[in-house]
């Protein structure tokens, strides 16, 4: 009942916050989902693409996860050996390759501890990234995502009310960054309950940063209705098997595009593998079947549901 | 069973290269017998101990570290899907718990705790569950429900890098204040986002980590493969290297090791030379005899061995002495790699279990790599009680308490967690309970009494481990920083580095400590304030400088100015007033002027140098400082600091007009200063006025020194006047070789088709050799057609490879030149001599096109048929099986001409530029020896690819990639020079594919002289006479060449202790012991007509960082006699004392070959036994240089 309880509230002080007008979502889209540890664990519960799948109904779509732990507009984490502008340059090959329709990105969690003297250069990076991204992807539609704010978890974890603040300056700064990208906006920050000193009773976070199972279960509901949609269950079984599939081919597909031993499969030292990098390509038949096996048990939830 | 038995993995070495498993070796496939019982019987074990097999497969499969809990229960993290993940296989790697329940010296019981993981490579049991490294994450695992297998995942840290398999996060430890430790090896790039911001390490090094505050910070960086890291019972730490080969390293906060990117200094291991190691554990366990207390055990998983070190403390850090092997096996499959100390005291060691090691080097999908095996085993002292380990558990806070005196590291670190657990579980018992203990334990404490210091200290480390808050660390510190040991107050500062910028005190603190009696607490308290991070911690931090600075705390001050100059330096130049550079006012405290010197010059910030240059001009600096800004004046100065500096060389009170006389004290100044205008000038910065005037009154200076450097000046600033008193001194006769080589290069610089002609005329036959080499080097700049002409010419004349080597070298400085030089040589016929050694240089120096092919021609060098067919490899391998003589090997490896010993060490002795052979022979199969040595480029080990940089200039370098720094990269090139080459003046750098040995180094050698030569470089590092020995031998000699007979009048007249001063240029060169640590008389001359002696003189130079003793051990003392530094000894025993201070100091060994009974002849010295100098003790370093 808690749960239920946490869910509601936030809501209701979201819709006065959050933008009007919903996200249009169409037939066929590719979904690429792009940030830092935020979005990249998420790819570990697999909630948002089981709601996203579900409130879409009959309207099919496929979401590939490209969140990188650490990883900033400038694509620091994705560099490997060079500097982030080969981040940068790894990120379009691979929407290159995924040519996705849909990008919804969270960027800026980064700028709680660096400060607000960083938005400029950030809002400029951003602006930059999206413009590779639409390079490769030229009807690329957008959805830039506020991060959440962080949970004050009490020492002796450090206290976050300066972050936060920092984080409510960011997101200031993206709604405006969204309307001149013509991108769609969603207020994960406010979304989240804002800026809060007290100790949360039930923290949805181990560490004030990034949510536990519980708290993706939130979150990725928040973001759900911040497009526009209604958010699902994601407790019945028919759900349940969903969601597993959803992991499952999220762990496919990680293992296919950012694969270990990249050093030895396309680094510097191909030489000496070069020739197993091309098994990369062989996931791409495990990833279809996944999806297919998604579509399979999303058709059965579906169908659930409409019974009386 | 052999067809079960698969090959391969782990890796560093570019043994193999990759194209398809056909291309393997053949002789890869001598699988070794993969029984448990085949593997224990080819162990050597040392007398005294035994080993016994704890557990193998089923219990376990691919062991890749392991740590014990409380309860005695081995935790082993286990890896089948390494190297690569295939498409369509689960992730199905374990976390294994064994147990030996019967206490029988068996394991009996494997529990799988947990699977479905992705090449896990760390594991630590705590907090009620196990942190394990998941590839790019760290998981804390939990049960739950008591049913002994995890059920709760939860992801601590995310964002680890996996750019490689064998390099993913690992050696996961405890710290003696019970944080968790682990290390990342060198391909790695991780981004970790924690509640105290992103952390980001690039390439290597050593992460710690507070679970409960989830901080997570970079203790040190560098190092290629640290797979092993432990902490003595002071709380210093070591760390081992799989790939590295300096043994243990010492590492401190902040320190930077080999490899790390970016580094612009680096801090060398312990043991130069040393196999790669896995795995560290240090011996406090009473089982182990009591010579074993201390010393550090690690893993040599490519010679089949285990090794063991001693450390002595030497100044700030330390010196380690290897020990006899813990083991070694005969069995090729045995790859120890983790190495523990068990609950009963015994020895447990992680069998990883391959014949071969490879990670990169062959294919990860080869049937042969072995996913299956994997052993523990168990070493145990014969006739020596086994320990017991307590229930924790069960003990209340007081027996806990009590445990912090034990002598076993185990009962210390297990009733630490105990205590931790609890407080976390009950705050306020346990504390309130460690307060009353706390009581007791003060009243007992007796300063006098070491080991009451020691129990302190665990306590202060029991209360961290609590984290129970500033506060109660600080009852603590205020003891801990004033304990009369050193080591108390050194750890005492590492508590305090954890708290750095919330400890109210600690300024006051490292107030004291940077001047402690102790170098060691000096370097700590550098270390705490290089972590405050601001510019008064730096400020003090430089108070270091009043003390003996030694290398570790000279380079954390180097980097700590360099790394945070943008927060000091605005503040030190006064501008925010707060540490006014230089005494002002009066007012406020000022820097010492050495403090201030020191700062600036390594922030190497152009603007630091104003300052400087004011303190210099007053003559206000020390003799090392002066030298220190003059190099920074060449680097940096602007034209208008340049008018400076040559108003002060040249004012009337200096030395000019009237001339200066030799040995005058203000001449080295005099002499920098114009250096430092040459240097300035080279980079195109020159004095907005007065160079003119200078180079007039410089040129007419009567001492030649002076004159010369006149000549390069006028060169640099284009004086055209001064053109004819050049050329007029490059052919004078009674011009110094120094003042000719000035006038030429001062023409070079002027350029122009005067130059043209002089140099021209120069070239001609009727010169001497020196002059046309110094005028065809000119023409190769200023007309490179028309010295290609003369280089050839001259080149076909030339009388030794060592008269056209410098013509050659003339000619390969870009990529133009080398095609003109072989344009000229076309039809041109050059001694065969002449023409290898131009073979030799441009090979290794990776010069493309048609230069090598035409010295080829020219030289009528026969073309060798390098490659050997299959039928021709094996019969080859069989020969060296069958014929090979090892010992007739060596002699040939230490032939002058082959120049092994230039690029390769085997050892600590030898050259750096190729890989150690050390362990060779245990590692690499006998044809890849053989396609190495004939076939260079076709096997480059990893790390020794050559790299090709163009200058902006077009000027072209080529070496191996010493260092590479954010501005500028260290190049050590094939003659083992090293060059520093600013970034901004790259143009490109391309990575070689051609290996810099020549091809056809063996080609002079006899089929039976290579032979034995494979034979035995295929035995290095293998049980027998060609592994070697842990003793300190004297490795690197300088040894006395033929004198010049003014030289040996010179040391008659002075004394033989003359050899010892190294300002006086004698004929030295290199040479290295053999692998059994003698130096080989017969390849050191006679010195003969210095009489009486006659002697074989031999050098070697030790370096201590502290004042101590050190023990030499001689293995004959017939007819020797021994100097140290200044002082004779006469009388050499087998065993010499020698008490030496902190520096470097020179140590000759004159060998007498004096007839007795014959004076005037010599002996027979073919029976005169080989020299062989041993370090008994003591912590001297050999750092002899040429």
């Amino acid at each position: 009942m808690k749960i239920i309880l946490r869910l509601i509230l936030p809501v209701l002080f979201t819709f006065s916050s959050a933008r009007a007008g919903a996200f249009e979502f169409k037939d066929g889209d590719r979904v690429v989902l792009l940030g830092g540890t935020i979005i990249e664990r998420e790819q570990k519960f697999g909630y948002f693409e089981t709601q996203l799948a579900l409130a879409l109904g009959a309207k099919k779509i496929s979401v590939r996860n490209l969140g990188w732990s650490g990883d900033t507009v400038f694509g620091t984490a994705r560099s490997y050996f060079g500097p982030p502008a080969e981040g940068i340059e790894r990120l379009t090959k691979h929407l290159e390759m995924l040519k996705p329709t849909v990008l919804i990105s969270c960027y800026g969690a980064d700028l709680a501890f660096d400060g607000v003297a960083k938005i400029p250069a950030f809002i400029t990076g951003y602006g930059s990234l999206l413009d590779h991204a639409r390079a490769k992807c030229p009807s690329l539609r957008i959805t830039i995502i506020a991060p959440p704010p962080l949970e004050n978890l009490a020492p002796p974890l450090p206290d976050f009310m300066q972050a936060n603040a920092n984080l409510a300056s960011v997101r200031d700064a993206l709604v405006d960054f969204a309307a001149k990208q013509n991108a769609h906006f969603v207020d994960g920050f406010d979304l989240m309950g804002g800026a809060r000193q007290e100790r949360p009773a039930q923290p949805l976070t181990d560490n004030g940063l990034h949510y536990s199972e519980a708290g993706y279960k939130i979150w990725t509901s928040m973001l759900i209705e911040g497009l526009g949609l209604k958010r699902q269950d994601v407790v019945s079984a028919g759900t349940v098997a969903l969601r597993q599939a959803v992991i499952r081919k999220d762990f496919l597909f990680f293992n296919r595009w950012r694969p270990a031993n990249e050093t030895y499969l396309f680094g510097f030292r191909k030489r000496e593998q070069e020739k197993n990098g091309a098994e990369m390509e062989q996931f791409d038949p495990l990833v279809d079947e996944a999806e297919k096996k998604i579509a399979q048990l999303k058709a059965d939830a579906l169908a659930v549901k409409k019974l009386p | 069973m052999k067809s079960t038995v698969l090959l391969p993995l782990l890796a560093f070495f570019a043994f193999i290269t990759t194209d398809s498993p056909a291309a393997q070796p053949k002789s890869l496939a001598e699988i070794p017998d993969a029984s448990t019982d085949a593997e224990k019987a080819g162990f050597i074990i040392p007398t005294g101990f035994e080993i016994n097999l704890w557990a193998s497969e089923p219990m376990l499969h691919k062991p890749v570290q392991m740590n014990w809990d409380a309860q005695g229960r081995l935790w082993v993290v286990c890896s089948q899907t390494y190297p690569q993940i295939k498409p369509g296989e689960e992730a199905v790697d374990q976390v294994v718990v064994l147990e030996d329940t019967n206490h029988d010296g068996n394991a009996d019981k494997s529990t799988i705790f947990a699977d479905g993981l992705l090449i896990p490579t760390g594991l630590l049991p705590a907090d009620g569950g196990c942190y394990v490294a998941n590839s790019t994450e760290i998981l804390f695992l939990k049960d739950t429900d008591g049913d002994g297998k995890a059920d709760n995942r939860q992801t601590v840290l995310s964002g680890f890098g996996t750019e490689d398999t064998h390099h993913l996060i690992h050696t996961f430890r405890f710290t003696p204040e019970g944080m968790l430790s682990f290390n990342q090896s060198v391909y790695i790039h991780s981004h970790v986002e924690t509640p105290w911001g992103v952390k980001r390490l690039m390439g290597g090094g050593v992460w710690e980590f507070r679970p409960e505050t989830r901080k997570l910070d970079v203790f040190c960086k560098g190092l290629w493969n640290s797979w092993g890291r432990e902490f003595d019972r002071w709380g210093q730490s070591f760390v081992t290297d799989g790939a590295g080969s300096q043994g243990i390293n010492y590492v401190f906060p902040q320190a930077v090791f080999a490899a790390s990117p970016g580094a612009k200094r680096i801090i060398d291991g312990l043991n130069p030379g040393q196999p790669k190691q896995a795995g560290l554990e240090i011996v406090e366990e009473p089982h182990f005899p009591d010579d074993w207390q201390g010393t550090l055990i690690t893993c040599d998983f490519r010679g089949n061995r285990i090794n063991r070190f001693q450390l002595t403390e030497s100044g700030s850090g330390y010196t380690s002495k290897q020990l006899p092997d813990v083991l070694a096996s005969k069995h090729p499959g045995f790859r120890p790699i983790d190495v523990r100390i068990g609950p009963d005291g015994a020895l447990y060691i992680a069998d990883w279990y391959n014949p071969i090691i490879q990670h990169g080097e062959v294919d990860f999908r080869d049937p042969r790599r072995d996913r299956t095996h994997g052993r523990i085993w168990r070493l145990t002292a014969k006739g020596r009680p086994l320990s017991e380990s307590p229930d924790f558990s069960k003990m209340d806070v007081t027996g806990l308490l009590k445990q912090l005196e034990s002598s076993r590291r185990w009962n210390r670190l297990f009733a630490k967690r105990e205590l931790r657990d609890r407080t976390m579980r009950n705050p306020q018992n346990a504390v309130a309970a460690l307060q009353n203990s706390w009581k007791t334990v003060m009243k007992s404490l007796k300063p006098e009494n070491p080991s009451s210091w020691h129990l302190m200290l665990e306590y202060a480390w029991a209360v961290e481990s609590m984290n129970l808050g500033p506060l109660e660390a600080e009852l603590f510190a205020d003891q801990l920083i004033n304990a009369p040991d050193h080591h108390v107050r050194a750890a005492a500062l590492r508590i305090l580095s954890h708290h750095i910028n919330e400890h109210p005190h600690a300024m006051r603190y490292l107030q004291k400590a940077v001047a402690d009696e102790h170098p060691q607490v000096r370097l700590w308290a550098v270390a705490c304030l290089n972590l405050m991070q601001k510019p008064e911690a730096f400020a003090l931090a430089l108070q270091a400088l009043d003390k003996d600075v030694d290398n570790n705390i000279d380079f954390l001050l180097d980097l700590t100015a360099r790394e945070q100059a943008d927060l000091w330096l605005p503040v030190f130049l006064g501008k925010e007033g707060r540490l006014p550079a230089v005494q002002g006012d009066g007012k406020t405290p000022s820097l010492p002027v050495k403090h201030l010197v020191y700062a600036l010059k390594a922030s190497g910030r152009p603007e630091a140098l104003q300052i400087l240059l004011d303190l210099f001009a007053s003559g206000k600096l020390s003799t090392d400082d002066n030298a220190v800004v003059l190099g920074m004046i060449g680097d940096v100065a602007t034209p208008k600091q340049l008018d400076q500096i040559l108003v002060l060389a040249t004012r009337s009170d200096g030395i000019l007009p009237s001339g200066i006389a030799p040995g005058d004290g203000r001449m080295p100044s005099l002499l920098g200063m114009l250096d430092a205008l040459i240097k300035a000038g080279q980079r195109g910065a020159k004095p907005e006025t007065g160079a003119a005037e200078a180079v007039v009154k410089l040129l007419a200076n009567a001492n030649q020194k002076i004159a010369s450097r006149g000549a390069l000046l006028a060169g640099v600033w284009k004086q055209e006047t001064a053109r004819e008193q050049l050329a007029r001194w490059t052919s004078q006769s009674d011009a110094s070789p120094a003042l000719r080589l000035a006038a030429i290069k001062g023409s070079t610089y002027l350029g122009g088709q005067k130059t043209r002609d002089l140099f021209n005329s120069l070239t001609k036959p009727d010169q001497s050799a020196d002059t046309r080499i110094l005028a065809i080097n000119g023409l190769a700049e200023i007309a490179p057609p028309l010295g290609a002409e003369r280089a050839a010419e001259f080149l076909a004349s030339a009388k030794s490879a060592n008269e056209a080597k410098p013509v050659i070298e003339s000619f390969i400085k870009n990529k133009q030149l080398p095609q003109l030089l072989a344009k000229e040589l076309e039809g041109k016929s050059i001694p065969d001599a002449v023409a290898v050694e131009g073979i030799r240089i441009v090979s290794s120096r990776g010069i493309k096109g048609p230069l090598e092919a035409a010295l080829q021609k020219a030289g009528s060098i026969k073309q060798m048929n390098l490659a050997l067919t299959p039928e021709k490899m094996n019969a080859m391998m069989a020969r060296v099986k069958t014929q090979g003589d090892p010992a007739r090997g060596e002699q040939i490896f230490r032939r002058q001409q082959l120049l092994c010993f230039t690029c390769h060490a085997i050892g600590d002795g030898g050259g750096l530029l190729g890989p150690n052979l050390v362990s060779l022979g245990s590692a690499a199969p006998v044809d890849y020896i053989i396609e190495s040595m004939l076939e260079p480029s076709k096997k480059i080990k990893e790390g020794y690819n050559m790299t090709m940089v163009t200058m902006k200039d077009g000027q072209l370098m080529a070496g191996m990639i010493a260092q590479d720094g954010p501005d500028e990269i260290v190049l050590r090139d094939a003659g083992n020079n090293f060059h520093k080459l600013a970034k901004s003046n790259i143009a490109k750098r391309e990575s070689s594919p051609v290996s810099m040995m020549p091809p056809g180094m063996t080609a002079s050698l006899r089929q039976d002289e290579f032979v034995d030569l494979i034979r035995f470089l295929s035995e290095l590092g293998k049980e027998g006479d060609y592994k070697i020995k842990p003793n300190r031998f004297i490795r690197t000699w300088r040894i006395m060449g033929q004198m010049e007979q003014s030289d040996v009048t010179h040391v008659s007249h002075v004394g033989l202790k003359e050899f010892n001063n190294r300002n006086h240029k004698l004929p030295w060169s290199i040479s290295y012991s053999s692998v059994n640590g003698s130096l080989s008389l017969n390849e050191v001359p006679i010195v003969s007509s210095l009489y009486p002696w006659l002697p074989k003189v031999a050098q070697f130079d030790l370096q201590m960082d502290a004042a101590g003793k050190v023990k030499l051990g001689f293995n004959n003392t017939k007819a020797l006699i021994l100097i140290v530094d200044d002082k004779k000894f006469d009388e050499v025993t087998p065993e010499m004392t020698l008490d030496l201070t902190a520096g470097i100091h020179v140590v000759t060994v004159i060998v007498q070959t004096r007839n007795e009974t014959n004076p005037g002849k010599t002996r027979d010295t073919k029976t005169m036994p080989d020299l062989r100098v041993e370090i008994l003790d003591g912590a001297a370093k050999v750092v002899t240089s040429p």
